[in-house]
């Protein structure tokens, strides 16, 4: 089932001779369950498309359909009550609210939605994260690779529908990668979420069931590989 | 009533004189300490203050406001969350006030209901704590995702 689909996708920035075209007229359509690596050299429309297609950065033209849900064609409440629900982010940095706790970051989106804490749920997502002993740190005492972990553990908490993860490891030593991305294929594989990560590291991408290439704001490539 | 004293080298002499009943009924004049420009410049400079200090505060918190509107707080809710902080901050600053004016009364045993003086100083701080929580709401009117928040946060 395609859980995610962007239309002719089109998001210029700037004016006249300063003018961008980052992504140009894209269409792409994510099974559920998959885990999609977009990749290609800085500055070719990864961050761009991923934006576009989590709500965050409206296209100048083009649809995205979350669950058939077109994303701008709701107002921004809405919108943005949609990310909170069926949305996580993982960033390369700054992902974390530095005036709230560890265990407070990870369910901030379940308390900004109201809903009751499924602590069990979240006590297993703490173990495996290993984030147990850090429950009630803060964020400036933390590593770079504990602050990842956070931020897919608050991916993870709120049950959504899709995470997007833009460089989650661009800012780790090559262990603390292996093991966010490793985080990542276990929330696809066990959790079955649908994973969208952008990355410029070939070995990374090499985890995903696809990856897609772009360059100069075009796919080049879509390619679908078995993985174990 | 009135000594040509002097306290620290400031001469009260020309400062307000204020009618004050005691707790044994007798009316008593009392000089003020603080005039009107003094307390205008004490304002002006607590607001300058304010402002800086919620400057910083919120240079350092732009990055975890814009996180929060991009994982899912919408703009009502932060514009709720800012003007609850202004409102119990406001609360207690006037809890503060009241403290303060009851413990000098019962220093100087007097009886006296400050009610123009309270208004005065309730209003001026409900301006100050609005403009204060209100501030970090231009984050609002930002795009979400943009060049200050790291090219992206990408
Ligand atoms: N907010 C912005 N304002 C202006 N130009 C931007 C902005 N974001 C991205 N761009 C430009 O769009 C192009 C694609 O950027 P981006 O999607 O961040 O690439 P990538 O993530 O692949 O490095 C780049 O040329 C970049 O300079
Ligand atoms: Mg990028």
């Amino acid at each position: 089932m395609i859980i995610l689909e962007g239309k002719n996708l089109r998001k210029t920035y700037g004016y006249a001779e300063n003018k961008v075209d980052a992504i140009k007229n894209i269409s792409i359509e994510i099974e559920e369950g998959s885990f999609v690596a977009v990749v290609g050299t800085s500055g070719s429309g990864k961050s761009t498309l991923l934006h576009v297609l989590a709500g965050l950065v409206k296209p100048n033209a083009g649809k995205v359909y979350l669950q058939g849900e077109s994303l701008y064609d709701m107002n921004d409440d809405r919108l943005t009550r949609l990310r909170r629900r069926k949305m996580g982010f993982v960033f390369q940095f700054f992902n974390l609210i530095t005036t709230h706790n560890v265990i407070e970051n990870i369910v901030l989106l379940i308390h900004l939605d109201n809903r009751q804490v499924d602590e069990e749920y979240v006590d297993e997502i703490i173990d495996l994260l290993k984030l147990k002993e850090k429950k009630y740190a803060f964020i400036h005492e933390l590593s770079g690779g504990q602050q990842q972990r956070v931020a897919i553990a608050r991916a993870l908490a709120s049950k959504p529908a899709i995470i997007f993860a833009d460089e989650p490891t661009g800012n780790l030593d090559a262990k603390s990668s292996q093991e966010v991305i490793q985080l990542l294929k276990i929330a696809q594989r066990k959790y079955h979420e649908t994973v969208i990560m952008v990355t410029h590291d070939e070995m990374i991408a090499n985890v995903a069931d696809r990856i897609l290439r772009i360059e100069d704001g075009q796919i080049i490539q879509d390619t679908a590989q078995k993985n174990e | 009533m009135i000594e040509d004293n002097d306290i620290g080298g400031i001469s009260i002499y020309d400062m307000g004189l204020k009618e004050f009943t005691r707790y044994n009924g007798s009316i008593e004049e009392i000089p003020l300490l603080v005039d009107n420009e003094m307390m205008i410049v004490g304002l002006i400079m607590f607001f300058i203050l304010c402002y800086y200090l919620n400057k910083n505060y919120l240079i350092n918190h732009q990055r975890d406001y814009m996180m929060m509107r991009i994982v899912g707080m919408t703009k009502r809710e932060m514009l709720i969350k800012e003007v609850e902080k202004g409102f119990y901050s406001f609360v207690i600053i006037n809890i503060m006030n009241i403290t303060l004016i009851l413990l000098v009364e019962s220093y100087f045993q007097i009886v006296y209901i400050p009610i123009v003086e309270f208004l005065v100083m309730s209003f001026i701080c409900l301006g100050i704590c609005v403009v204060i929580y209100m501030m970090p709401l231009y984050v609002l009117w930002n795009d979400l995702i943009n060049i200050d928040n790291g090219g992206g946060l990408s």
